[in-house]
């Protein structure tokens, strides 16, 4: 394990650690020798929350709220508690308690207001099924397509040769697609979803991305206590055009167990064989590509502030393919940033990953095996078009394109996405630098009320 | 026989010694005082005061109190109740313990502490008519009489978005026992 895997595990625990102990402060004790200071009380209140110990943020709000009767603050905090709790006797005792109240303003009224419709749609049960239609168009612009070495050279046995003529550097590809989703809620707490997906991929000079994709998919959530449970399966097929056809199967799980409204574990599992049809070429028979890959790992989510979200997630992957130089495996480690903005989502995420391959791949090197390490850094905005209608109602005023503008609205997403992989590897024909910038537009039609 | 009689004596000794240190044993506060509080020796309770091991709380017409044992279960105390903590054994390092209350009368408001999450059998609240158990909750009694008590789970509920286990009241006249495991529910005990 590298120097620096290992410093960024050693961040990722001291920042694990450094959330945890920023949010106990107050004492029990403390509570005991002060249980009518307010500001005491408020803090240990959110501080117990932030622990996930709502039952004691529950007592010592309506204590505060026995102190400080006239508290509007304290008694709409009780309340966005007792709705998270799903205690609706006692949030609707509380709610009239407090309209009938003359002291209590208008806007605390509209916000028990918007409670009261909560509890109206939290009523209702959920549709037995679900089905929905989403169309996709995604194009990327990629600088490094055919991974050209940073030193545009490549080793052919053990010998610097210039890199092939005909790669191709910048080039953008195109995908359109198409997906429907059909599932059935079994019961308040599972459900059940099946999707089948047709994608055609296109690419402006060059024809490695060309093909035509059908996808499909299971998966089954289920809500134990604190766990979430999603096992899935897989089918994908490709229909290529210059490379061999190819197939994957795969089967896995994204598990969930929340410690609390703030915090999470989150653990998945996968297994995935790949299959190429045999395609005769150059060096070899494509199906000698073959391979299984498993992936694990485990990561840690932290919210604060309700719009940010921490997370870190450390993984294990190894791929075994029919040719030994082809296979592989290493560990990876993940942190991401995700913040809530009102037009959009914008993540901030790296990836580190190090792979240790099998064999010797003796065309390139006689006596040199491969190890790479790569780095990817992510910048991504995604979100509904309706959040940045109002920003860009002024375009349309210029463009006079203002009824298409309005007629964005709902069930219309985009994704702005920039990444940046950069690889190092002991064998200099793997160690290259590819930026893609990507836009995606989906719209969905849900085809169930 | 001389020997038997000092044993005698000795153990009389010992658990006096034991009775006398659990009734002065402090085991809560009283978390908010409004209005006219008292315990058994007539004693006026206020914002602040300590609460033993024994002692009977005493809430008259139009006041009302929070009380707060040391494993954080929250007693809210209505007007014209009286309640008494008969049983309190609390260890802060295992969170282990025991709770027996009993409501004589009047109207509690109890939401369970660390006792009742790591046992809920160790939560025991004694009416006139019955016992109630329960785990992982807020409820409230209701005791109008030494004939009817009102019992009614309050939550969290099975939809709750915390990741709270959903709270179960357990219920025995002592002939019959019953569950309420949704919250607003209610069961009425009668003698």
């Amino acid at each position: 394990m590298s120097q620096k895997f290992k410093q960024l595990i050693v961040f990722l625990i001291l920042s694990i650690f450094f959330i945890k102990s920023s949010v106990a402060e107050i004492t029990f004790q403390e509570i005991l020798e002060n249980p009518a200071d307010l500001e005491i009380n408020l803090k240990y209140a959110t501080e117990q929350e932030a622990l996930g110990r709502y039952k004691a943020t529950l007592s010592t709000l309506e204590r505060l709220s026995m102190l400080y009767p006239v508290n509007t603050d304290i008694k709409l905090y009780l309340i966005s508690i007792l709705l998270e709790m799903d205690s609706v006797a006692k949030l609707q005792l509380m709610i009239e308690t407090m309209l009938q109240d003359q002291n209590t303003s208008q806007e605390s009224r509209d916000y028990i207001a918007g409670i009261l419709k909560t509890i109206k749609q939290q009523a209702n049960p959920k549709p037995k099924w679900f089905a929905y239609l989403d169309l996709n168009y995604m194009q990327t612009d990629n600088s490094n397509i055919d991974g050209i070495s940073k030193s545009t050279k490549l080793l052919v046995g053990g010998v610097s040769q210039p890199g092939a003529s005909n790669s191709i550097g910048y080039d953008k590809t195109y995908s359109r697609g198409k997906s429907l989703t059909i599932g059935k809620n079994i019961n308040e707490t599972s459900a059940i979803s099946f999707n089948g997906g047709f994608a055609i991929n296109t690419q402006n000079k060059g024809d490695t991305y060309v093909n035509d994709l059908i996808s499909s998919s299971v998966s089954y959530s289920k809500i134990f206590g604190k766990h979430y449970f999603i096992p899935y399966m897989f089918y994908t097929r490709s229909n290529e055009r210059s490379l061999a056809d190819n197939s994957s199967r795969g089967i896995g799980f994204n598990n969930t167990y929340n410690i609390n409204q703030n915090k999470s574990i989150s653990y998945t599992a996968g297994y995935t064989q790949k299959k190429n049809n045999e395609l005769v070429s150059t060096i070899g028979s494509s199906d000698l590509k073959n391979n299984d890959t498993s992936s694990a790992s485990i990561g840690y989510n932290y919210t604060f502030s309700d719009i940010n979200l921490i997370s870190s997630k450390i993984s294990y992957t190894k791929k075994d393919a029919v040719l030994g130089w082809d296979s592989y495996e290493g560990p990876g480690l993940n942190i991401s940033y995700t913040r809530v903005l009102p037009f959009g989502v914008v993540k901030l995420d790296k990836t580190y990953l190090e792979d240790n391959y099998k064999g010797l791949n003796e065309i390139i090197h006689p006596s040199k095996s491969r190890e790479d390490e790569t780095e990817i850094s992510q910048i991504q905005l995604s979100g509904r078009i309706s959040q940045v209608i109002p920003h860009i109602k002024l375009l349309g005023r210029i463009t006079k394109l203002i009824p298409f503008i309005n007629k964005l609205e709902g069930d219309l997403f985009y994704t702005i996405k920039h990444v940046v992989t950069d690889s190092e590897s002991t064998l200099f024909n793997n160690s290259a630098i590819r930026k893609n910038t990507s836009f995606s537009i989906t719209k969905r039609f849900s085809l169930t009320k | 026989m001389n020997k038997i009689k000092f044993l005698l004596i000795s153990s009389l000794i010992f658990l006096s010694t034991i009775a006398f240190a659990n009734a002065n044993e402090f085991i809560g506060i009283v978390a908010v005082g409004i209005g006219d509080i008292s315990n058994q020796k007539n004693e006026k309770l206020i914002t602040g005061s300590k609460i033993y091991f024994g002692d009977t709380i005493m809430v008259k017409e139009k006041s009302n109190a929070q009380i707060l044992l040391l494993d954080e279960t929250a007693l809210t105390i209505g007007e014209k109740t009286e309640l008494t903590i008969d049983d309190f054994v609390y260890d802060p390092q295992t969170k282990v313990g025991k709770i027996v209350s009993n409501i004589k009368v009047g109207t509690v408001r109890i939401i369970t502490g660390e006792i009742s999450k790591q046992n809920p059998d160790n939560l025991e609240v004694n009416i006139p008519t019955g016992s109630v158990g329960a785990r992982g909750t807020e409820f409230i009694v209701v005791t109008e009489s030494d004939e009817k008590s009102t019992i009614v789970l309050l939550g969290p509920g099975k939809r709750n978005t915390l990741g709270m286990i959903p709270g179960t009241l357990n219920l025995s006249d002592g002939l019959n026992t019953i569950n309420i495991s949704n919250p607003g529910f209610q069961s009425v005990l009668f003698k």
